[in-house]
């Protein structure tokens, strides 16, 4: 779908050769091709410390990503993990600083014009603050019909407005005459985030990438959004990338967990295997932390386990090993020594950079892991 | 560091035996706060009734604009026009003989006594209450000499230090300006500060919602352990029912300006009386209980300008009966609380409910809420 403009220097990695250790991190059961994958990518930034000298932010150190079309796949960490800088290298904002996205299995080697514009109609945004990503001045008809005008400028005039009022329609927006001539200002979050997600409907896309799209809207309504997510789903056999620090959302919603920390999936699997089965301990600290009603004061369940000194992450150093280990209440001394291993389930697809998989009956050793070579990557550069 | 993790050993009986045994710290009777407003007056806050024990953490749960902030603001007087308290009191207990005291009447003059020494504050965002031009340590002098006048430079900035070692912060960093302090670490400081002058109360709105999960779990920790060791009772503002439930004795659920249920957290996590209160405990997904699909509230939060004459939540509620919309409930004793709903609080008596669920369910679909 998108035309390739051989600009990169990046050199296409030959296809199939690391297949197998990629399938896993999707659905295990099929051969079925993701609809936007990251492999092995890096992002990295340049800034200054708090004194002045130059230092290379790892923003992404080495993430494999893959997204299917009709699931939804939960991103979860801390704040400054680098979710949102994952959602945003999907949105062509970000170019990797080395490491491969594909689209539809082929290489995305999109930079303007039309194939940046046909890649757009296929990846959508959704983002957090449905109060700064609508036009105030604007009507909701316009801002939805405006899209529609851009990619599919044949329609003409009834068209669009039909159009318009469909869209609006699929995001539960009903009846649509009581809204389309309506301003953002006139309407609650819940119901702004639900036009931003028609919006992002217009085009038909086949991945939305929602950047913590809940994280603003009040409990009540909140679940209205998530629901919408998940019946996009079903109807349009949509990928959706879902963002958020709330673990029990992504429960609820998503098909499959990644846990990040430092720039790195840390964890992934099917979203009852990460919850019930977890193996990181960070992981295991983030469910932990989180609030869970189940132990309200007076249930006699203690809160959760003792955490650990909450620093935040560290990724200017080019670091052996795992960015979690100074934090980490299991760690040994090889897991700062020697290159982070990769465990994958015999059972199914949960994949784990940990050694707490080493001795489990249930994991096996992956191949090496060379995402973590900052060498290989520095070469690729 | 690691630290002590609150053991929640208590049950719902020893927490209620608890609290009945402790003296009344705040009793607030009929308080209302009005926005003045050109289009009229917005009431935030309608007839609050609230009694807080010591040593009590009381949550308040609510969504946006249900009065939950302008509550607290209220109570520790901080609220600046066009916000003002139109009706009530708060009479603050002292313990001991001495008679108890309205702070909703006092002047700026006489209730400076009582700011930080008995009643103190924490805001969200820390950033925005810390001065980010002065040195950590001065800041916490400051309001330590300001109420203790005789304390010496040296002795005050050793408190400060302690106050930083409870909550977690490294005594050299109280030469660190606001700014280097990451955002956990500011809202630790700030909740450092607001134990200062050891007191009784303690008002925090949403204070861990602006850091992360494993953050906010710390900041609790930090609270829960100092509240065990100094005994101050706490009023602690949310949206996150989830969070309040784990840390709560009591529970308190604002709609539309009014308390609508008050309860144990035990209670609301399985009896709750309130329609809006088991809406909202449903629109929270579970983490280690079985996911099912669930509905958020259908509407819309209501229009203060324009509230309905009878109970706030009835243009939402499935269960609204004819009454519901003619006059509002009282917010009366049940068993384990408070509940302000006609179905549960008992002002209707048997014969007439039957009477009003009946001709409710004439035009409604039939009460399937809870189990739908």
């Amino acid at each position: 779908m998108t035309s390739p403009a051989h600009r990169s220097p990046v050199p296409e990695l030959a296809r199939g050769q690391e297949d197998c250790s990629r399938r896993s991190l999707g659905r295990p059961d099929d051969d079925e091709v993701p609809v936007l994958e990251a492999r092995d990518v890096h992002v990295h930034f340049h800034g200054t410390d708090s004194h002045g000298r130059a230092v290379t932010i790892r923003a992404l150190d080495g993430v494999d990503l893959a997204l299917y079309p009709g699931q939804i796949s939960a991103l979860v960490g801390e704040s400054g993990s680098g979710k949102t800088t994952i959602a945003r290298l999907f949105a062509l904002i970000y170019r990797p600083t080395s490491g491969e996205l594909l689209y539809d299995g082929t290489p995305i080697r999109v930079r303007g014009g039309r194939a940046e514009r046909a890649y757009y109609r296929n990846v959508q945004l959704i983002y957090q603050d449905p109060f700064a990503s609508l036009n105030g001045l604007k009507k909701i008809r316009t801002i939805i019909s405006r899209v529609v005008k851009i990619h599919f400028p044949r329609l003409g005039r009834a068209g669009i407005r039909a159009r318009a009022a469909e869209l609006l329609e699929r995001a539960n927006m009903t009846p649509t005459s009581r809204y389309l001539d309506r301003y953002p200002t006139d309407l609650s979050g819940g119901q702004r985030q639900r036009v931003a997600i028609a919006r992002a409907l217009a085009v038909n896309p086949k991945v939305l990438l929602a950047d913590e799209p809940t994280s603003m809207l009040d409990a009540s309504i909140r679940l209205d959004v998530l629901n919408l997510l998940s019946d996009l789903r079903e109807s349009e056999k949509v990928a959706v990338m879902y963002i958020t620090h709330d673990i029990a959302s992504a429960r609820y919603l998503s098909d499959r967990i990644n846990v990040m920390y430092g720039g790195k999936i840390i964890e992934a699997g099917s979203t009852e295997s990460i919850i019930s089965a977890p193996v990181h301990p960070y992981t295991k600290l983030l469910l932990s932390a989180a609030p869970d009603p189940a132990r309200y004061k007076g249930s006699g369940k203690p809160t959760h386990e003792p955490i650990a000194d909450s620093r935040p992450v560290d990724n200017t150093s080019d670091i052996r090993g795992c960015r979690f280990a100074d934090r980490c209440p299991v760690a040994m001394p090889k897991c700062t020594s020697e290159d982070l291993p990769l465990f994958r389930s015999i059972r199914d697809s949960h994949t784990v950079h940990c050694w707490q998989a080493e001795d489990d009956a249930d994991y096996e050793r992956a191949s090496s892991d060379r995402s973590r070579t900052p060498t290989n990557s520095a070469k690729k550069e | 560091m690691t630290l002590t993790v609150p053991q929640n050993k208590e049950t719902e009986a020893q927490i209620l035996d608890r609290l009945d045994r402790s003296p009344i710290l705040l009793d607030v009777r009929g308080l209302s706060v009005d926005y003045v407003t050109e289009a009229g007056n917005i009431r935030a806050c309608d007839e609050i009734e609230l009694t807080l024990k010591r040593g009590e953490i009381l949550g308040v749960a609510g969504e946006s604009a249900s009065g939950k902030s302008t509550l607290l603001n209220a109570l520790g007087r901080l609220q600046r026009m066009p916000a003002a308290t139109s009706a009530g009191s708060i009479w603050y207990h002292p313990g001991g003989d001495e008679p108890p005291v309205d702070l909703a009447v006092l002047d700026e003059e006489e209730l400076a006594p009582y700011r930080w020494t008995k009643v103190s504050v924490v805001m969200q965002s820390a950033m925005a209450s810390l001065n980010p031009v002065i040195r950590l340590g001065e800041q916490f002098t400051d309001v330590i000499r300001t109420h203790d006048p005789r304390l010496g430079e040296k002795e005050a900035l050793a408190q400060a230090g302690d106050l930083l070692t409870m909550v977690g912060i490294s005594r050299d960093r109280l030469t660190a300006f606001p700014f280097q302090l990451s955002g956990g670490m500011q809202q630790r400081a700030l909740i450092a500060l607001s134990l200062a002058c050891d007191p009784d109360l303690v008002l925090m709105d949403e204070p861990t919602t602006a850091v992360d999960v494993v953050m906010q779990r710390q900041i609790l920790d930090q609270v829960l352990a100092a509240q065990e060791r100094l005994g101050f009772a706490v009023v602690f503002v949310t949206h996150d029912l989830s969070l309040l439930l784990e840390i709560s004795d009591r529970i308190a659920i604002m709609y539309g300006g009014k308390i609508v249920e008050v309860g144990t957290a035990a209670r609301l996590h399985h009896d709750a009386k309130h329609p809006y209160t088991r809406a909202l405990r449903r629109a929270f997904p579970p983490l280690s209980e079985p996911v099912r699909r669930l509905s958020g509230i259908p509407g819309s939060p209501p229009d203060l300008l324009d509230l309905p004459s009878g109970c706030a939540f009835a243009p939402r509620c499935e269960l609204a009966m004819p009454v519901c919309h003619e006059r509002p409930p009282e917010l009366r004793e049940i068993p384990q609380g408070r509940s302000a709903c006609f179905i549960t609080n008992g002002e209707l008596d048997e014969a007439e409910r039957a009477r009003q669920q009946a001709a409710a369910s004439g035009d409604h679909a039939p009460e399937g809420g809870e189990s739908a």
